[in-house]
């Protein structure tokens, strides 16, 4: 068999498995889960009050984006090593669900600080800026996919827009370090010495992250099985225009 | 202890219907998609 057979059947197999299953529905359990544990389980922060909780699903968010992101740029870099359709499949998978957490994160920030520092947004401040402009690397990465009609093209442009969009992360996280004046705050779990946060605090922290990168690896998981469905559809169209 | 409810609210809600409006799309997308697929899949065994 061919291997241009054996991804046709493969593909055809992936087609017909459920976009949304047992897995995703079990992220989203999780993160109902984290949502009644931070509302009703989770004491309230005795300076900034309840406004403090939008850190359960700000900061696990934030992380499941940057998951995102570092997928995308590991599948671009295997596409633009072995040229496999499946990584830049996964690619383009992982970038749009990384849009929508990094959007919840640019959504969440702004209601927060708006709350604590008496605005929307500092455009002097690193991290900020820095979030907004990996959001639009992401945004001009999706919308170049769109832009270029042949594949191969289409993948080799996209992944090297990705690689460079995701060595924006490790600037994004150590951003509050380079400048003394900025306002979003230090890190408070992920930083060298040990978390400033107390158990019942940490533990809904840890629960998020792990319920919000479950979602997200769900959704790319879902994702990825729409654009295989995708792929077969303009593969046997492709094939009835040219009979 | 000032009252920050409002913003704590609006970041909930609108976190979940995003990401419930997003698994919905993904869900309606395939949808499409595998009706798409019978139609090209008939078409090519009517011909």
């Amino acid at each position: 068999m061919t291997s241009a057979t054996q991804r046709h059947d493969s593909a055809a197999t992936a087609a017909a498995k459920p976009v949304l299953d047992w897995f995703f529905a079990l992220a989203a359990l999780a993160v109902v889960g984290v949502y009644i544990r931070a509302i009703y389980f989770t004491p309230l922060e005795a300076r900034q009050g309840a406004a403090q909780k939008i850190y359960y699903i700000h900061v696990p968010s934030a992380i499941a984006s940057y998951c995102a992101v570092t997928i995308t740029a590991l599948a671009s870099i295997v596409f633009l090593w072995l040229h496999d359709e499946r990584a830049d499949r996964l690619a383009e998978a992982s970038a749009e669900v990384g849009l929508i957490f990094m959007s919840m994160v640019l959504v969440t920030g702004p209601l927060w600080a708006h709350n604590q520092w008496g605005a929307w947004w500092v455009w002097w401040d690193l991290r900020l800026t820095l979030s907004l402009f990996l959001w639009f690397l992401i945004v001009g990465y999706l919308v170049l996919r769109g832009a270029i009609e042949e594949p191969a093209m289409r993948g080799r442009y996209s992944a090297v827009l990705a690689v460079l969009a995701a060595l924006l992360i490790p600037f994004i996280h150590l951003s509050v370090y380079f400048s003394a004046a900025h306002m979003h705050p230090d890190p408070i779990v992920l930083q060298p010495s040990k978390p400033k946060l107390p158990p019942e605090m940490l533990l809904t922290f840890l629960l998020g992250i792990g319920a919000f990168t479950w979602l997200c690896l769900a959704l790319i998981r879902s994702r990825y099985r729409l654009g295989v469905l995708r792929d077969e559809v303009a593969l046997l169209e492709a094939e009835h225009a040219s009979r | 202890m000032i009252d920050t409810y409002g913003p704590y609210h609006a970041a909930y809600i609108i976190a979940a219907v995003v990401y419930a409006a997003y698994s919905f799309s993904v869900w309606w997308r395939a949808k499409r998609a595998r009706e798409r697929l019978r139609h090209a899949r008939r078409d090519l065994v009517d011909r």
